[in-house]
């Protein structure tokens, strides 16, 4: 077979433009493809291998699919024989290679790719690969699943001079391979503006500008960076886009969408970015920060991250099938937040593209699936967030204590109850109400009691009656046994023991009331005290809930041991009042009996220590109550001895699992040094350890995206092999390199660093020439020109009306919203418009209900915040001009600029023109600018002398072009 | 060519393409995500158009991926879910069973919402009696409705996944039980554009009182760019939110300042060169147009007494009727997708919220506007290419609800995932016709099972897209609205 001469293409980086060009949907067409005359000078399998197969081959001969027993994914699968015995491919020599045989085939029927699929690959491709097998088909891992590399760059000796630090040495000389040239410096007034809102989402003010202008020290610039990265304001900003990706809102999702107490997460996120907390210790303490050594309220409200998963409390829903989504959230968050890779898609089957099988899903899922959580309205487990700082300390160390007071408290009876010997009482009778029926079983361990029957209504009250041998009651237990079919893999039915009673029945005369004061279970940490088991009034109580995963016991101990009188009936009563809509009845199903006459329990029960651990417990609950507090929802770990464990979903179905899986990482990222991954805490010290290819190179990616509008990789939410490769795959590496060493994990000097660059502070303006070859700016020959996220609009309308509030931290405050936005079914919560400056807080700070956002920022591109999304998809729409020009908020700043024009500037129409411009925009208007203004000014007097004249004209200042980018 | 030929080609390329889509689901996605700049649906069609080219103008008229019937659709959800068993899906068995436990074979393995205990079986609670010429057993609660039944397709054999209100309504309408997936409206809109760049492509209007569970979800975007949400009209306050001018700004006077703003905007992009910028000018002027175009669209007042008449219609309230007349009015001035949702079909049998009561209230709100849709869309020509869908995001159970196992004293049903009724009409959709059965107690679907991805496929076949081939890259995989499980199936039975 003949080929025809192929040109080169020199560079990788060549071979990207042309992959971006067509697959980056945003800004405008393609990039003008290469002449292609000659094969590479060294094929090379990232930059020119893998792309054909990606292309035509991996869709069924990938992770999904493996035709004929056929994958590209793996090196040892494409060096191996397929299902018909044939090595898919053999080192040097392309003869003996199927896959050669097939793309080369004149045979239809054995062609590849397949006649339907479409045509034969190209020459050049199929010379690609041959050139590739002949060299001995060396592998690599798809680059981002590689360690970053220091690449030495080459800076074009004719524009030595320019850029102030390494990044520009990266940028320069990838500018100048593609024929282009740095813009000019970009005038002060407009460059003040562009690092502002950048750094603290807010402009200077004119006097801010004016002053920048004047300074002519060397270090001016570097002054403004500085001024603003010690701002407050600045954790505010960059806040944002971190709440996009941990999906933060101030209700819970589905339905009614009740409100959840999340902000003090959100207050700890813009603590932490104001004090520059490292990104590896932000990493650590988010997902893991329960998990520290004496944790702190801060520590525990860092959990908070995964805990702004979605609780559903629709009526009739499931709490184990929500428990489970929430979960598998997490997991999802967690590979798209830090390391940029869409896992949700291994739930159902392998990666298409990547190399992570199926089952490593759920490795990754059991070290999120032994937490506390299980979709309940009140959001167990949440920590009380005092409303006043002042008590907030204070509030912790008190719920610390009733932790501590209360596991002091059980453990005696704890070691006791395993001690003492039980006898099994001797059933007589086990009814129930409602139609449920039992069966009294009996085995070499005794008697137990069965509920038979396909179906259990809730509130039933079960009657047991039972003889024991024993002649005192000092103590009682209850063993709840798992259903005969369930195990720890496949748990049981839950139950709640709402209330619990006892009596003696004596042959003859009344019966005798046992008075429980007293009920110990296995088990510490569960939502409700077992304690409400004897409060007749509570449906609360001892239980096993969503799920039983272990055979369960707990004991009951009577204010004084009860003597039996020989020929009595012990009778017990058992209250199963709470209800689960959606799922079975939390009711107890099967369980056994027994009595112990040790004195040694009426000993530890009527203990002065004991007495006062309850008392002390009661007294720290009754002070916490005093303190107004949130209920900031967290992570916290189950006991690992009655941990759950977890199952392959069989096509992601929580309800057919497959095989037990054990914690994990998927095996090629797994660490070759540290110890293996089996924890959230130990997810985090791989996420930020110095093996992880994709955490650091993800991270700042995602800021230079927010300074630039486009990241290095334009695909910031997957990479994987189906994306592009970056733009500047070298800078991106320098970077990611940087981060994590030298500058310590600093989102402050990296931004530092990337602001500080002559890329950054180019001259915005695009000449004809740039836009012809760079219509996208992928080269960055100018400095980026982007509209202002819908925080930043807000904000910035207010803050140059001189409206903006400055008040930090706290609950959610509603500015104005029209009428009849929020309309959620089963949920009476309004629209409650906040008083004073509190309609006039930064968007950071506006109420966040999931089913209905506020409606200019989600006009304005802002995600519903469901699930994690690292990118806003930037629109321009006509719902956004209807936005800025009628919304009142807006009209409303209008009207103050109006004012404050007049008031501030002499009593020329002019004047108050241009000094509202300078405001807004911050540079002077032109004369033509200006001009206009004041036409349109005059016009709106000349056509109605009553006209709003001067506060249309503000409005139109709000909504130039020049206002809404940055 | 003969026929017996021309026979044969069909067939062959109709298996290539089954073959096709069959085997290489994920390879369309694939092949254009890798592709330096393939058609956005594939390769195996002829319509172009990368998501760059589209996101140049990303509401502009496309065509789809072959000729179809359906332009537009209406879509009539009643949230809630509303009962089959007395309405379309006639069980004369339940009456021989009513009040006897349902059998514990049906109940294994099931799971519901609220019933728990063995709950019995309930006869249908309405009459019914045969409907329009094909005879059909339609409720007798829905007077108006028969008189059109010869028009409708009666899908008697729907199921789905979810059996919560909130989870089955996103399932339904964006291919996936969590929120954060494109709805139904914005694929088709993003796949078709919209004829009138003066109103949104995909309008919701709601009734009812309250919002659907699913909330903005069921109208949301997803990873589609934000153009494609679904714009929601209101019945009091803007129709649209912010489309009026503030008060004692008149609209001249807003001429005259959106005048003003282009002419700077457009001296800043001479400047400056950033092609948004022109973009701006532009989407300033379609607001400006849009605050005119869609008042009057949305001012139910314009229409002539008949159609109020008609519709039952007053203007002025929130109403289900009114969001009948505003629908053919959007659908008219070329609004692609018009979703409807009325709020309060959950007939569990819970205060005013009966089977009985409860549910011939609600028909007598969408009875007669419903009917006059259908009649006042085929008189103006506009059923033959709108595709209109009625349905509820799940059925309800045979049995009578035991709440928790407790009997009420009047008489509800419980959320049912295994089968429920929809009805098609417009658009090629074959009139006077059911499809699909239930067993004899409506239990499970017994014949032609239609899963919501299979409605799904079947809606996006006749606005002309494989669903399968319809999609929009997003954190590496080739999303769609029909999900990354096995294929669907287009039930082209219903298809004239």
């Amino acid at each position: 077979m003949t080929l025809p001469l192929l040109s080169e293409i020199s560079s990788f980086r060549r071979a990207t433009l042309i992959t971006c060009g067509a697959l980056v949907w945003t800004g405008c067409g393609r990039e003008e493809s290469v002449e292609v005359t000659q094969l590479p000078e060294k094929v090379e399998f990232n930059a020119h291998v893998r792309p054909i197969l990606v292309q035509n081959c991996t869709a069924c001969h990938g992770g999904v699919k493996m035709s004929g027993g056929v994958s590209f994914i793996y090196r040892e699968e494409v060096l191996s024989r397929s299902d018909s015995g044939k090595m898919v491919v053999t080192p040097g020599s392309p003869a003996e290679s199927e896959l050669f045989r097939r793309i080369t085939s004149t045979n239809e029927l054995e062609r590849m790719p397949p006649v339907a699929h479409g045509d034969a690959l190209p020459p050049r491709e199929i010379a690609i690969i041959e050139q590739w097998i002949s060299d001995g088909a060396n592998w690599e891992e798809h680059w981002a699943y590689e360690p970053e590399v220091v690449h030495p760059v080459e800076v074009p000796a004719a524009l030595a001079d320019w850029g102030h630090n390494e990044i520009d040495a990266y940028v320069l000389s990838a500018m100048d391979a593609h024929g282009l040239a740095p813009n000019p410096e970009e005038d002060r007034g407009r460059l003040l503006r562009r690092l502002s809102l950048d750094l603290i989402g807010l402009p200077p003010t004119w006097a801010e500008v004016q002053a920048f202008e004047a300074d002519s020290s060397a270090d001016a610039f570097a002054k403004q960076v500085d001024r603003l990265l010690a701002r407050p304001e600045f954790g505010e900003r960059w806040a944002a886009p971190w709440l996009d990706l941990a999906r933060y809102a101030d209700t819970k999702g589905f339905e009614r969408d009740p409100e959840r107490d999340a902000w003090p997460w959100r207050d700890w996120v813009i603590d932490a970015l104001n004090d520059d907390m490292p990104f590896d210790e932000f990493t650590r303490l988010q997902l893991a920060g329960d998990q520290t050594e004496n944790p702190s309220l801060s520590d525990l409200v860092a959990t908070g991250f995964h805990r702004n998963t979605k609780t559903n409390v629709e009526g009739g829903s499931d709490d184990e099938e929500f428990r489970i989504a929430a979960v598998m959230d997490r997991v999802n968050t967690t590979w798209q937040a830090w390391m940029g890779t869409s896992f949700s898609c291994v739930q159902c089957h392998s990666h298409p593209y990547d190399p992570i099988p199926h089952e490593s899903y759920y490795s990754f899922m059991a070290m999120f699936d032994n937490d506390w959580d299980h979709d309940m309205g009140n959001e167990y487990p949440t920590i009380g967030y005092a409303l006043d700082p002042e008590e907030r300390e204070m509030a912790f160390v008190l719920q610390q204590q009733i932790t501590e007071l209360g596991q002091s408290y059980q453990k005696p009876f704890r070691q006791l109850a395993e001690t003492v010997e039980w006898a099994p009482v001797d059933f007589l009778s086990a009814t129930s109400t409602r139609g449920v029926t039992f069966a009294i079983e009996r085995d070499v361990d005794g008697s137990e009691i069965l509920q038979t029957g396909p179906n259990v209504p809730k509130d039933v009250l079960h009657t047991v009656h039972a003889t024991t041998e024993q002649q005192t009651l000092a103590a009682l237990r209850i063993d709840a046994l798992m259903a005969p079919d369930a195990t720890v893999e496949n748990p049981g039915h839950p139950f709640v023991v709402s209330y619990i009673e006892g009596r003696l029945i004596p042959a003859e005369g009344e019966p005798i009331e046992i008075s429980f004061e007293r009920m110990i279970p296995d088990e510490f940490g569960h939502a409700d005290w077992p304690e409400d088991s004897l409060d007749k009034e509570t449906r609360n109580g001892w239980s096993a809930y969503p799920k039983q995963h272990y055979n369960r016991w707990a004991v009951l101990v009577p204010t004084e041991p009860v003597e039996i009188p020989a020929g009595s009936r012990l009778e017990l009563l058992i209250h199963n009042r709470r209800h689960h809509d959606g799922a079975a009845q939390p009711v107890l199903r099967r369980f056994q009996v027994s009595v112990s006459d040790d004195d040694r329990w009426a000993v530890t029960s009527d203990d002065s220590a004991v007495v006062d651990l309850a008392e002390r417990r009661t007294a720290a609950l009754e002070t916490l109550d005093e303190i107004e507090t949130a209920a900031q929802p967290i992570l916290r770990s189950r006991n690992p001895e009655y941990s759950r464990v977890t199952n392959f979903f069989i096509r992601g179905d929580w309800r057919t699992r497959g095989k037990r899986v054990d914690p994990g990482v998927p095996p090629m990222f797994a660490p070759t040094t540290a110890e293996k991954v089996d924890s959230r805490a130990r997810i985090a010290e791989w996420l930020v350890s110095d093996e992880n290819p994709l955490t650091s190179r993800f991270t700042v990616n995602r800021h230079w995206e927010q300074l630039f509008g486009r990241g290095l990789m334009g695909n910031l939410e997957d990479f994987g092999s189906a994306s592009p490769p970056p733009s500047h795959p070298e800078l991106l590496d320098f970077l990611a390199i940087q981060f994590r060493g030298e500058w310590g994990w600093s989102v402050k000097r990296l931004l530092r660093e990337i602001v500080m660059t002559a890329t950054y502070r180019q001259s915005a303006v695009t000449s004809a020439d740039a836009a012809e070859v760079d219509p996208r700016n992928i080269w960055l020959s100018r400095g980026p020109r982007n509209r202002l996220s819908a925080e930043m609009i807000r904000d910035n309308a207010l803050q140059v009306a001189g409206l903006l509030s400055n008040k930090m931290y706290g609950p959610p405050v509603m500015p104005v919203q029209p009428e009849g936005v929020w309309r959620s079914p089963y949920n009476r919560e309004t629209w409650e418009t906040s008083e004073g400056e509190d309609q006039y807080r930064r968007a950071i700070y506006t109420f966040w209900k999931r089913t209905v956002p506020y409606p200019s920022i989600l006009t304005f591109d802002a995600p519903s915040r469901d699930v994690c999304v690292p990118r806003r998809i930037g629109t321009n729409t006509p719902l956004q001009a209807l936005v800025m020009l009628n919304d009142p908020v807006y009209w409303e700043a209008a009207g103050v600029m109006a004012k404050n024009a007049k008031a501030e500037s002499g009593g020329e129409t002019k004047e108050q023109i241009a000094h509202a411009f300078r405001q807004a925009i911050l540079r002077e208007p032109d004369e033509l600018e200006l001009g206009d203004l004041v036409t349109l000014h005059d016009q709106l007097l000349a056509d109605d002398a009553d006209a709003p004249a001067l506060q249309l004209t503000m409005n139109a200042i709000l909504n130039l072009d020049d206002f809404l980018t940055k | 060519m003969n026929l017996w030929q021309q026979w044969q080609t069909d067939r062959l390329s109709h298996v290539t393409r089954r073959h096709f889509l069959r085997d290489c689901a994920t390879g369309l996605g694939a092949a254009w995500m890798a592709s330096q700049g393939g058609a956005l649906y594939g390769k195996s069609n002829a319509h172009a158009g990368s998501p760059a080219d589209i996101m140049k103008n990303p509401l502009g008229v496309r065509s789809p991926h072959f000729a179809a019937k359906a332009k537009r659709v209406i879509y009539l959800h009643m949230a809630g879910a509303p009962s089959q068993l007395d309405l379309f899906d006639y069980k004369p068995e339940l009456f021989r069973h009513d009040g006897k436990d349902c059998p514990k074979e049906f109940l294994e393995g099931q799971t519901f919402a609220f019933i728990s205990g063995i709950p019995s079986l309930l006869a249908p609670r309405h009459r019914f009696s045969p409907a329009g010429q094909a005879g059909q057993m339609v409720s007798e609660i829905l007077p108006h409705f028969r008189e059109v039944i010869d028009d409708v397709c009666l899908v008697k054999s729907m199921q789905t996944d979810q059996f919560n209100h909130a989870p089955a309504q996103l399932l339904l309408h964006t291919g996936n039980a969590q929120p954060g997936h494109a709805s139904f409206g914005s694929w088709v809109t993003y796949g078709l554009g919209t004829e009138n760049q003066n109103l949104p492509g995909f309008m919701v209007l709601v009734s009812g009182g309250q919002n659907p569970s699913a909330g903005k979800a069921a109208w949301s975007g997803g990873f589609l760019p934000s153009v494609y949400q679904g714009v929601q009209c209101r019945s009091e306050g803007d129709p649209i939110l912010y489309l009026e001018n503030p008060n004692g700004v008149r609209r001249n006077q807003r001429r005259m300042m959106v005048d003003a703003i282009d002419k700077i905007n457009r001296r800043t992009h001479e400047e400056v060169g950033d092609p948004e910028t022109l973009t701006r000018v532009s989407q300033y002027e379609m607001a400006y147009r849009m605050q005119m175009h869609a008042s009057e669209v949305l001012d139910l007042k314009r229409e002539p007494d008949y159609i109020h008449e008609l519709y039952g219609t007053a203007p002025g309230q929130e109403s289900f009727a009114n969001n009948c007349l505003l629908a053919r009015r959007l659908v008219e001035q070329g609004v692609r997708f018009v979703q409807l949702y009325d709020w309060g079909w959950d007939h569990h049998g819970n205060g005013e919220n009966t089977i009985d009561k409860g549910l011939q209230r609600k028909c007598g709100e969408i009875d007669r506007p419903i009917a006059a849709l259908l009649q006042d869309l085929k008189q103006r020509g506009l059923l033959d290419d709108t595709l209109v869908v009625w349905g509820g995001e799940f059925g309800r159970t045979p049995m009578r609800e035991l709440r928790h196992g407790i009997v009420s004293e009047t008489y509800g049903r419980d959320h049912h995932k295994e089968a429920f009724t929809v009805w098609l009409a417009g658009a090629g959709v074959k009139g006077g016709m059911s499809i699909g059965e239930t067993d004899p107690l409506g239990f499970f679907v017994q014949d032609n099972p239609v899963h919501v991805r299979d409605l799904q496929a079947t809606m996006m076949h006749a606005l002309g897209f494989d669903s399968q081939s319809l999609t929009y890259p997003y954190q590496g995989l080739e999303q769609k609205l029909t999900g990354v499980g096995d294929p669907p199936r287009v039930v082209s039975e219903i298809f004239a």
